[in-house]
């Protein structure tokens, strides 16, 4: 097995790029077709389409094994790409423009920028209880931004609430970034920068957006190979339930023979921490009688290897026949990066008492952190798509 | 004699002879004209509603394009095979036309013919919010002699097509999937303009429903009874329009408390007895 050309050139890490060069991978054909017929059938269909594949499937690959194989953090090498990128210009004594904009898709988990951050020892502007967002009349509290060195700013999203009130800290913040005498990072999901470009004008202080390049098929294979290759006590095979093919055997010309990895790359946007949830949800333990490897019953083979079987990626499939209020929580849970229920009521033309937050908790669309609601990466490339069929406001990503 | 003759003669000629008429090929392309057009008025406004929203006005729009094809086709194709078609005979068929839409049905032809223009022109398509007379609501089907439209009562009202000739038209949206929406509030002149129009620009930049690419404004003039505001902005999608306009309405007049305003019946009663007058 010949290892792929890395993204990067010359082993260095790639670097981010424009967001408005941010390039989504394409499906396979095949997966294009089925999904399309998929689509089709839930239009005609009377009767709603089960939300998302039984449950009990979700369970069958221990939580350890999955650890061992698929190891958190779901950043991927992001993290090092963001330092080759940042790095030169916080190298530079005098850059020609003194802030910097990360812009990243919804649904990081693992605060990318803040974990950045905190690596390479810059200082960190946490937000504000967004409770203290709602300010009135009265001036906004800002953090003092003044001092030495690079100073970063990771969720730019945290700092407003989409209610008539909750916009005044982040204009305050971004007057007080733009004359600050410190190199600025700030970072801010990709959904509400367009809101904020368009509420407060935050495009025209803050530069171009940059973000990752995106994790096409061989990016992706690159990175979850490397994941399950960490774990040096386990020789881990990933196959195809339909054939028993592994999904990461490569050709004489270094293309993979599976499309699983395509498949999971048009799937998951091209987003790394998408990718990782759904390829985590993808993999089952066990034998299957029909397949020509057998294995015993924790998976290993004759071989002794350990046998992952890789399944059909999870399809959430959104009501096709249009639940705005679903749509409406759904797209402020996105804009604000989460926010506990009281929250949502705030930023919500709701009226009336609402069963639908439980019943997207349900579904598998949304997970609850303590009080906050956010969105399941894996569901958002389904959210995205039932957000841009409804004609919502879209990010660039 | 020799006249009554003639005419006779001419007659027949007109008429291709009896046994050489496809009657069953003129029922076919009829019964056939009528399942596609049935069909495209069951399955596009379908799609349209269940499919994405970017195409909706397209799939709905495309209902009169393919029933006016359909059956100029189908006429193209019967007439030859029951008229023996020459130059004389043409002018008598439209001589006979001609006396029996004069007299009998001249309203109905003229409503045939305005919708025939309105294909066309599109004063309005189907999904278009359009005003006609004292009627607003959606289009909802845009027939051969009249348009259908569904009035925010709910309630369906037939306009015919002629109306296109002596009425404006006013479109909301003239085939875009979003159109301006107005709330209005009056305010007693005592107050900060600067601070309320702040206000209530965020109100409607807060809004869940906005359409970010479209921009929003806040104008104020000043009545003898009070000052009043018009919040203009655009919903993602027109269906949400009304809810739009009562979520600016809700939001912005507990913006206007907060901010120290007082709204002022009186001014919004002058302006609308002035609108009625």
């Amino acid at each position: 097995m010949t290892s792929p050309p890395s993204t990067g050139a010359a082993g260095k890490p790639a670097t981010f790029i424009p967001i408005d060069e941010y390039r989504r991978p394409p499906l396979p054909t095949e997966e294009t077709f089925r999904r399309l017929y998929s689509k089709i059938l839930a239009m005609v269909q009377r009767s709603k389409p089960d939300p998302i594949m039984a449950e009990e499937q979700l369970q069958k690959a221990t939580l350890e094994l999955l650890d061992d194989v698929v190891a958190p953090p779901a950043a991927g090498p992001v993290i090092g790409e963001l330092q080759a990128t940042l790095g030169p210009w916080l190298a530079e004594k005098k850059p020609v423009r003194h802030i910097a904009t990360i812009v990243l898709p919804p649904c990081d988990e693992n605060g990318i920028i803040e974990t950045w951050a905190r690596r390479h020892g810059h200082g960190i502007v946490e937000a504000p209880a967004r409770g203290d967002l709602l300010s009135s009349f009265g001036d906004p509290v800002l953090p003092d931004l003044t001092g030495e060195g690079p100073l970063v700013i990771p969720r730019l999203e945290r700092w407003f609430l989409r209610h008539r009130d909750g916009l005044k800290t982040v204009r305050g913040l971004l007057a007080a970034i733009d004359v600050v005498d410190r190199q600025v990072v700030v970072g801010c999901n990709s959904w509400a920068f367009e809101f904020l470009s368009m509420a407060v004008g935050a495009n025209m202080i803050l530069p171009e957006g940059k973000t990752f390049q995106a994790f096409d098929e061989m990016r992706l294979y690159d990175w979850i190979s490397e994941l399950s290759q960490a774990e040096e006590s386990t020789n881990i095979t990933f196959r195809l339930p339909q054939n028993g093919k592994n999904v990461m055997d490569l050709d004489e010309d270094g293309t993979l023979r599976a499309d699983t990895f395509k498949t999971l790359a048009g799937r998951s946007l091209g987003i790394p921490w998408v990718a990782w949830h759904m390829w985590r949800r993808s993999l089952r333990l066990g034998s299957d009688p029909d397949l020509e490897i057998e294995t015993d019953a924790d998976g290993r083979s004759e071989t002794d290897e350990q046998v992952l079987w890789v399944a059909a990626l999870d399809e959430y499939v959104l009501p096709a026949d249009r639940d705005q209020t679903v749509l409406l929580v759904l797209h402020a849970l996105i804009l604000h990066g989460g926010l506990t229920a009281d929250e949502l009521r705030l930023v919500l033309p709701s009226v009336g008492e609402s069963n639908v937050v439980s019943a997207l908790i349900s579904a598998g669309f949304v997970q609850r952190h303590d009080t906050l609601l956010k969105c399941r990466a894996a569901a958002y490339p389904a959210i995205r798509e039932g957000l841009m069929s409804a004609g919502f406001p879209m990010d660039r990503l | 004699m020799d006249g009554s003759d003639q005419s006779g003669e001419q007659a027949a000629k007109l008429l291709n002879d009896l046994q050489d008429i496809s009657f069953w090929q003129i029922g076919l392309v009829i019964v056939t004209a009528w399942l596609v057009i049935a069909g495209a008025r069951l399955i596009l406004p379908y799609v349209a509603d269940r499919g994405p929203s970017q195409f909706r006005l397209y799939f709905l729009g495309a209902v009169p394009i393919v029933r006016l094809v359909v059956l100029f086709a189908a006429i193209l194709w019967i007439i030859p095979i029951v008229f023996d078609i020459t130059f004389q005979n043409f002018l008598v068929i439209a001589g006979a036309a001609s006396v029996a839409i004069g007299f009998a049905f001249k309203d109905y032809v003229s409503s045939l013919i305005a919708g025939l223009v309105a294909v066309f022109e599109r004063p309005y398509r189907p999904g278009d919010w359009v005003q006609i007379g004292d009627d607003y609501g959606e289009v909802r089907k845009v027939g051969m002699r009249a348009v259908s439209i569904q009035t925010p009562a709910d309630n369906a009202v037939t306009i015919p097509h002629s109306r296109i000739w002596t009425d404006n038209i006013s479109n909301s949206n003239d085939g875009a999937r979003t159109l301006m929406c107005i709330a209005d509030f009056y305010l007693d002149p005592r107050h900060d303009a600067a601070l309320m129009r702040s206000v209530l620009k965020d109100v409607a930049l807060t809004s869940a429903y906005l359409d970010y690419a479209r921009p929003v404004l806040v104008m104020l003039s000043e009545k003898p009874f009070g000052t009043h505001y018009q919040l203009k902005a655009y919903p993602f999608d027109q269906r949400d329009q009304f809810d739009f306009v009562s979520d600016l309405t809700v939001r912005g007049k507990l913006a206007i408390a907060a901010a120290g305003g007082k709204e002022s019946v009186a001014a919004a009663v002058a302006d609308m007895t002035s609108a009625a007058g």
